[in-house]
């Protein structure tokens, strides 16, 4: 679990913020372009200017049946669309609200950063999202079907959730190439982990694999043993290994050399496309090169969605995070 | 087969010699020169099976990282599972001159409690030779693993759980001959315990035992559950972001490993002649786990050598020095721990590995 301080950063006055969280909830019914990554992102959006759309304080579950009902039927339709849908997310560890009404979508095939200051609920975000947390309020669905808050984390990584953690994990004892193997989209039973066999398809995929991050030649050595950026990008092999869906990478470039973060970067840029990702970084250089969409989270919701260029030029966000030395 | 690599093959190797090497020897007339006298046999016969039980220790503890403090429990349920059947083939012929066990007669019992009923067949004592160990551990498992109670926690409570079925059976009125527990066991099948032929026999049948166990062990390693056990180890929670249902991981592997400790255990009654409460100590669970280190863990013959090393210094201590064992195995144990990490089969492969190398840089230079 995460530490979540329990103060934001020097420059946030508490006054700027409930009002000024800005949402980008797409509205259905205009029909939101599903992804806006392919316009670019350094050009502001046509369908949403930031800001534009305030949130108002989560819905008041309604009294009334009927309401409830009508609410239903296109709350379900908005969910098909998304591949991620989260909506007013609320967790608080011992009164310290770490998500405060958060709400995210995400398409099929989009790069997402999230982005934001210490304490913003990045990692809690992911921790609801892997089934780690259970929020105290709100909604979260995976392929419009799956209720994320209804699983725990080993059903919904074997649904395709993968999630690559902050610190590097792998399993050091054993090769890099077992790691891999151990990964592997398989039945997951005890027996018929026993009797997996690597067949030639596995065989050929984890090559694939193991060439895109980068580590054939040292496919044999202990993952103990390998540098810490191959570490990470093992780890990122390990959630290919598992035919991933969706890929919640917190922090992949922490503590990489400017070689290792560039290939990092092609890696991802690689997979953008084939594969759902997102990416939680503090690297803001790394964000700007490989973001199309940006999320700011600030204080467990969401301040701003949009282009890099755009929600760098969001005051909020620049009060909030950026503190102008980064933008 | 994956499963054969070399260490194994080794393994297999020495283990058949060995066994066939003592069994010829213990038919030959007693004083020639290859001969095999009764007593060593059932001394070694009780090596194998105490070695089988450090391996049922090496598979969770070597493997999985769970350390069980309790092991002892199971190898003593199914060593009291096999008392029974040896219980009732005394028959009329204890003491009491009575169907009944000794013990009961003494307590006043006049018939078998339900759960002493059908132990007379082997085959049941068999059964219940898996069943109770296993019972035991998958309900005992069930409950820690699903609770998430790992690391030193879990060793503890392992620890209660021995010490309480020791208290438990020191109880005479649970049916189990409190405090003495079975003894004087005379026939199995009708055939005389004392005999050279049954000491063969037995000795024979606890080499299969630690044989089976070990190709056991070895599949189940050299599989992609293996590699799941060293995952559990060196990071649980990621395994489970792996997608394996971590918990019945450990469960599977830890009833598994009970029941070969019980089957270990059961083995291992008739040729010491007598089970009773202390192997419920939790003491003997600690020593036991000591051999696995001192051999080496995570390697299934390091438990092996490890079993076969403390119990022959002990045979051994004890007789010529009664009063030292307790401060050399205290010795042992701290020089383990801090000298030999990997044990002593980690400094054999290290010897190895080394001399190799010196080997071929002479030869390259």
């Amino acid at each position: 679990m995460a530490k979540q301080p329990p103060e934001g950063p020097p420059g946030d006055s508490p006054e700027t913020v409930p009002d000024a969280a800005s949402d980008f909830l797409p509205d259905t019914k205009e029909g939101k372009p599903p992804d806006e990554a392919a316009t670019g992102g350094e050009e502001p959006t046509p369908v949403a200017p930031p800001a534009a759309a305030t949130v108002e304080a989560p819905k008041p579950k309604s009294t009334v049946n009927l309401e409830l009902l009508l609410n239903w039927v296109p709350k379900y339709k908005r969910r098909k669309q998304y591949i991620l849908f989260v909506e007013d997310v609320s967790v608080s560890f011992d009164g310290f609200k770490a998500l405060d009404g958060l709400t995210l979508y995400l398409t099929e095939g989009e790069l997402r950063c999230v982005i934001g200051p210490n304490g913003a609920g990045k990692t809690t975000m992911m921790d609801v999202i892997t089934g780690q947390t259970r929020p105290d309020s709100g909604e979260a669905w995976f392929m419009d079907r799956i209720n994320l808050l209804e699983r725990d984390e080993v059903f919904i990584a074997q649904q395709g959730i993968c999630r690559k953690f902050q610190k590097p994990s792998v399993f050091e004892s054993l090769t890099a190439a077992q790691n891999l193997v151990l990964a592997l989209k398989a039945e997951k039973s005890v027996f018929s982990t026993f009797r997996a066999r690597i067949g030639k398809e596995d065989r050929d995929f984890l090559d694939e694999v193991m060439g895109q991050i980068g580590l054939r030649e040292d496919a044999g050595k202990l993952a103990g043993n390998l540098s810490h950026g191959q570490k990470q990008w093992l780890e990122i092999g390990m959630l290919l290994a598992q035919r991933p869906r969706l890929l919640l990478l917190d922090e992949p470039v922490a503590g990489m050399t400017p070689q290792e973060i560039d290939h990092t970067k092609e890696l991802l840029l690689g997979l953008e496309g084939n594969h759902t990702i997102l990416v939680v970084e503090h690297d803001m250089e790394f964000v700007r090169s490989i973001a199309r969409q940006v999320t700011v989270l600030h204080q467990g919701r969401v301040l701003a969605e949009g282009g890099m260029a755009e929600v760098s030029a969001n005051r909020e966000v620049v009060e909030a995070y950026l503190g102008g030395s980064d933008a | 087969m994956r499963a054969l690599d070399r260490p194994t093959k080794a393994f297999l190797g020495i283990a058949f010699a060995f066994t066939l090497l003592v069994a010829c020897g213990s038919l030959l007339p007693e004083g020639s020169a290859f001969g095999v006298s009764r007593y060593t046999l059932t001394v070694l016969g009780k090596y194998l099976c105490l070695a089988a039980l450090a391996l049922s220790i090496d598979l969770v503890w070597g493997y999985m990282g769970i350390l069980s403090l309790g092991h002892g429990a199971f190898f003593a349920l199914g060593g009291y599972a096999f008392g029974m059947y040896l219980m009732r083939q005394i028959g009329a012929k204890g003491v009491y001159v009575s169907e009944l066990p000794d013990f009961m007669v003494f307590i006043g019992w006049d018939r078998l409690p339900w759960y002493w009923l059908g132990t007379d067949m082997l085959w049941y004592s068999l059964i219940l030779v898996f069943l109770a160990p296993g019972a035991l551990a998958f309900l005992f498992g069930w409950t820690a693993f699903r609770s998430r109670v790992s690391g030193v926690y879990f060793s503890i409570i392992t620890q209660a759980m021995t010490y309480a079925l020791m208290l438990a059976f020191l109880l005479n009125n649970m049916g189990f001959g409190g405090n003495n527990g079975f003894t004087d066991f005379k026939t199995i099948l009708g055939f005389d315990i004392q005999s050279q032929g049954m000491g063969t026999t037995l000795f024979v049948l606890s080499a299969l035992c630690l044989i089976g166990c070990y190709l056991v062990c070895r599949m189940i390693c050299a599989s992609r559950l293996g590699l799941v056990l060293v995952a559990i180890r060196d990071n649980e929670s990621r395994a489970r972001f792996a997608g394996y249902r971590v918990e019945r991981v450990k469960l599977a592997i830890f009833t598994l490993s009970a029941m070969m400790a019980g089957l270990a255990g059961a083995l291992y009654v008739p040729q010491a002649g007598i089970i009773n409460p202390s192997s419920f100590m939790p003491l003997f669970s600690i020593e036991m786990v000591i051999c696995v280190a001192l051999g080496g863990r995570g390697r299934l013959y390091g438990a092996v050598v490890g079993a076969f090393l403390v119990n022959a210094l002990r045979t051994y201590l004890t007789a010529q020095f009664p009063n030292a064992w307790l401060f050399v195995f205290g010795a042992l144990f701290v020089v383990v721990t801090v000298f030999l990490p990997r044990g002593v089969s980690g400094l054999a492969e290290d010897l190895v590995g080394w001399v190799s190398r010196r080997r071929n840089g002479e030869a390259t230079t």
